[in-house]
């Protein structure tokens, strides 16, 4: 029933239009895959859980100049004062704020540094005991901070007890129990007290970005972040006017535009959103011309044909027996270049991983791909077929 | 003869102007898109200092402990010591060669009104400013001297003195940092090296500082790093003095050296200085080294140019090529299904040589069409970037030599693409055309 040898053959009579179709769906289905694959990639990384409510929470940096301020004590009455707020669930002064991109990082290990023992990355964030209140975390195992464990410190001083993700837990004792356990940075012990489950650090595309400590410490330095909770309605409102009251509290410094964690979220993933974009639109536009591509050549190829076609027709063809035809046709082609472009995706992933770090194409996405290329091409070809359909057998008779 | 083709290709383009408008639009996209990638690419690994830039260094010391690692692929840390940075300039002062560090500023003026504002500032050298070729407006650096006896001496750019003066010549007076009082010496030119090759800690296309202020202040002020402070080991810095002699790398240390006579000279500096120093029971590593990398391997070395940047000109690329092969078929088409007009002209004494030219004038106009729209195209895509994403007013701008390069590629690839048509059509014979008619 399905004549494949004489629409072979018919090909064959045009073999540099051939191999362009080929060429054009073979690099087609090596970019669309790939392209989808790296999008589907950088989806899955923005969409990761911070562990934070970002719609809830924004910070804000002061600069204190006036070296007769008392750093500590004036970070005291601003944190009073903004508790105070109606709005505002908790403010901390910390060290670095999450989500930001910027702030401090260190290596812990299970036991002291002299061991050898394994490293452990983490993003360390220092505060007072209303840190993981302020952050919204609550502790799944042994207890929060008190005020007992805060300590204030000008220099190296270290407080003696630290509370960690779990992911950081896991990594410091796979075998578990880490509460009560101590971790160090050098030689000085710290007591974990208490395990959060989850939060994101400063740097998203870090390898440890799961990994942070909490250090109930505060150095009362000229600079610092301070970071609130404030309730979703009310943020606004009290983002407006907190540098006129945090000066009104005191002169001797400046106060940075309060910035919401969502925003720097943004910020952070501007580059994956970017990818993302360029290539949805480079994956649209290359369907587009592919498909224009496809129904350009079989326009020409009817066009060309239109004597044979109506030949076929006078002998007996039926209007589906065209149609197929050119459907088989283009479904040849789109198959030789499918199996090329197998091949090129595959070499091009490789490439992609070797130089740029990137993973492994699931296979579901040259499939899906595949199947998207065959049904384009079909549909692509159908108009064009449709036409051919409607030559009269009558023009076989006529010359030209 | 030229013209002349430009007129039939005009008449052949306008006979057919679907598929002509199909053929520039393939073009066009193309080209826009991987203009668009491109551009990104290009403003990424610009050379921000052409002149000089295979004799800036950057120096690198080895000076961690066993343990100690840093995330670059030859475990070498970016920056350097304070004590190191003191060290070597004093035991190689013949070379050119400069210590900085970021810190910054709450800035006020005389006027007890102006409300004070945060700046970020560079403590550097007098140096700085003749080794990245930084011009004055008014005035210059500090003197050499104050590099060695500090003074509340700075030099404020362009931009700043616009902001706190309204412009103008105010060397000579005084400005506040952090409630001291530094007399202005120096006005510099506007200067925005991108990528900001001297200091790409944080932020790789930031602004450059807008206050220098001398180094030998470090100790005196004890100004904070704004920068990135690495340790790797247990170290007790209670005072900014422990800082000042701890391990912490902290400086960003530029060397320059002309040729290569200064600079094998130098190497041979740097190792006998690790040598001295591992007598002194520091650089324990046995691949305790110093390394110099000049501006262009430095921004490789920072990966300046980054992995996305790279991947979407490869795919935007890739996406060109599909286009212009969309065009080589529809190409094929339209000339083939004109043989049997070539045939009569071959038969009226043109001759290969013409049939095939006259195809590639068409090709040319098409291909021009094709590139000027995508320079359009490639435009309006850099416009909604910009307004879509922060920090891409720098990254998302075309400059003279791209708005060249988008034409010059949009045509040579098309004419590279019409070969093979208009070869196809000159190499017909014509007496089968003339046949069939």
């Amino acid at each position: 029933m399905l004549n494949i040898s004489p629409i072979f053959n018919a090909m064959l009579r045009n073999k540099s239009s051939v191999i362009l179709m080929v060429l054009q769906v073979a690099l087609t289905l090596a970019i669309v895959s790939n392209a989808a694959y790296i999008i589907n990639e950088r989806l899955e990384l923005m969409q990761r859980n911070s562990g934070l409510d970002e719609s809830q929470l924004f910070s804000f940096n002061i600069f204190t100049f006036d070296k007769t301020v008392d750093i500590r004590q004036q970070l005291e009455l601003d944190e009073d004062m903004l508790r105070a707020i109606p709005g505002v669930n908790d403010a901390v002064a910390i060290n670095q704020v999450p989500l930001t991109g910027s702030g401090d990082s260190s290596g812990y290990r299970a036991q002291i540094a002299e061991s050898g023992a394994k490293i452990v990355e983490a993003g360390v964030f220092r505060a007072d005991a209303h840190v993981l209140k302020t952050l919204g975390l609550t502790v799944i195992e042994g207890r929060d901070f008190t005020q007992d464990d805060v300590i204030y410190a000008t220099g190296a001083s270290q407080p003696n007890t630290v509370i960690i993700t779990k992911a950081m837990a896991d990594q410091l004792f796979p075998d578990g129990h880490a509460i009560g356990k101590d971790i160090y940075q050098f030689q000085q012990p710290l007591r974990i007290i208490g395990i959060v489950k989850h939060m994101q650090g400063s740097w998203l595309d870090s390898s440890y970005v799961n990994n942070n400590i909490f250090l109930p410490v505060v150095h009362p330095r000229s600079f610092k972040r301070i970071l609130v909770n404030a309730d979703k309605t009310a943020m606004d409102k009290i983002m407006s006017n907190i540098s006129e009251r945090m000066l009104a509290l005191n002169k001797g410094r400046v106060v940075m535009e309060p910035i919401k964690l969502a925003e720097h979220l943004r910020d952070q993933y501007q580059s994956d959103n970017l990818m993302v974009n360029m290539l949805i639109i480079i994956i649209c536009i290359i369907l587009f011309i592919t498909a224009l591509g496809v129904a350009g050549m079989a326009i020409f190829n009817v066009n060309r044909r239109k004597r044979q076609i109506g030949t076929r027709r006078a002998l007996g063809a039926s209007q589906t027996n065209i149609i197929t035809h050119f459907m088989i046709e283009n479904f040849l082609m789109t198959t030789i270049g499918i199996i090329i472009g197998v091949v090129l995706s595959v070499f091009l992933n490789g490439y992609l991983m070797e130089y740029f770090s990137s993973s492994r194409i699931a296979i579901s996405y040259i499939i899906v791909t595949t199947i998207g290329l065959v049904l384009l091409g079909q549909l692509a070809v159908l108009f064009p077929a449709q036409s051919a359909a409607s030559i009269s057998p009558a023009i076989a008779t006529r010359s030209v | 003869m030229f013209f002349y083709y430009l007129k039939l290709a005009k008449k052949s383009l306008l006979q057919t102007p679907i598929t002509t408008a199909l053929m520039v639009l393939a073009i066009a996209l193309g080209i826009g898109v991987s203009m668009n990638a491109l551009t990104l690419n290009h403003v990424r690994s610009a050379n921000p200092i052409p002149e000089k830039s295979q004799q800036l260094f950057a120096l690198q010391l080895q000076t961690m402990n066993k343990i100690g690692t840093r995330h670059t692929y030859d475990d070498m840390p970016m920056q350097i010591t304070y004590q190191d940075a003191i060290n070597i300039q004093r035991m190689s002062s013949s070379t050119r060669q400069v210590a900085s560090v970021k810190t910054g500023f709450a800035i006020q003026m005389e006027d007890p009104d102006f409300a004070p504002i945060l700046q970020a500032a560079r403590a550097t050298q007098s140096t700085f400013f003749e080794m990245f070729n930084i011009e004055f407006l008014y005035g210059g650096s500090w003197s050499k001297a104050i590099d060695e006896s500090p003074d509340n001496q700075v030099v404020i750019a362009e931009e700043l003195n616009e902001k706190l003066f309204g412009g103008g010549d105010n060397i000579g007076k005084n400005i506040y940092l952090n409630q001291n009082a530094y007399r202005i010496v120096g006005i510099s030119k506007s200067w925005n090296p991108k990528p900001k090759f001297y200091d790409l800690n944080s932020g790789q296309f930031q602004r450059t500082e807008q206050i220098y202020v001398p180094f030998s202040l470090l100790p005196v002020h004890e100004y904070p790093s704004w920068g990135n402070n690495n340790g790797w080991g247990p170290e007790k810095i209670d005072t900014y003095q422990d800082k000042l002699n701890s391990e912490i790398m902290w400086i960003q240390y530029w060397v320059e050296l002309v040729n290569n006579t200064e600079k094998v000279d130098f190497k041979h500096f740097l190792s006998s200085y690790v040598q001295q120093q591992k007598k002194l029971g520091r650089f324990e590593r046995d691949d305790a080294r110093g390394t110099l990398r000049n501006v262009e391997e430095w921004l490789e070395y920072n990966e300046v140019v980054g992995n996305d940047s790279n991947i979407l000109v490869g795919i935007s690329f890739m996406f060109l090529a599909v286009c212009l092969i969309n065009t080589v078929g529809l190409l094929l088409a339209k000339f083939l299904k004109r043989a049997p007009e070539i045939g009569v002209r071959r038969a009226l004494g043109a001759n290969q040589a013409q049939v095939f030219l006259q195809h590639l004038v068409e090709v040319g106009v098409l291909g021009l069409l094709g590139g000027v729209l995508g320079l359009v195209i490639a435009n309006i895509g850099l416009l909604i970037l910009r307004n879509q994403f922060d920090g891409f007013d720098v990254l998302a701008t075309m400059d003279m030599s791209m708005f060249i390069a988008a034409p010059v590629i949009a045509i040579s690839a098309t004419i590279l693409s019409g070969l093979y048509p208009a070869w196809r059509v000159c190499t017909t014979l014509p007496s089968i055309h003339l046949k069939t008619q």
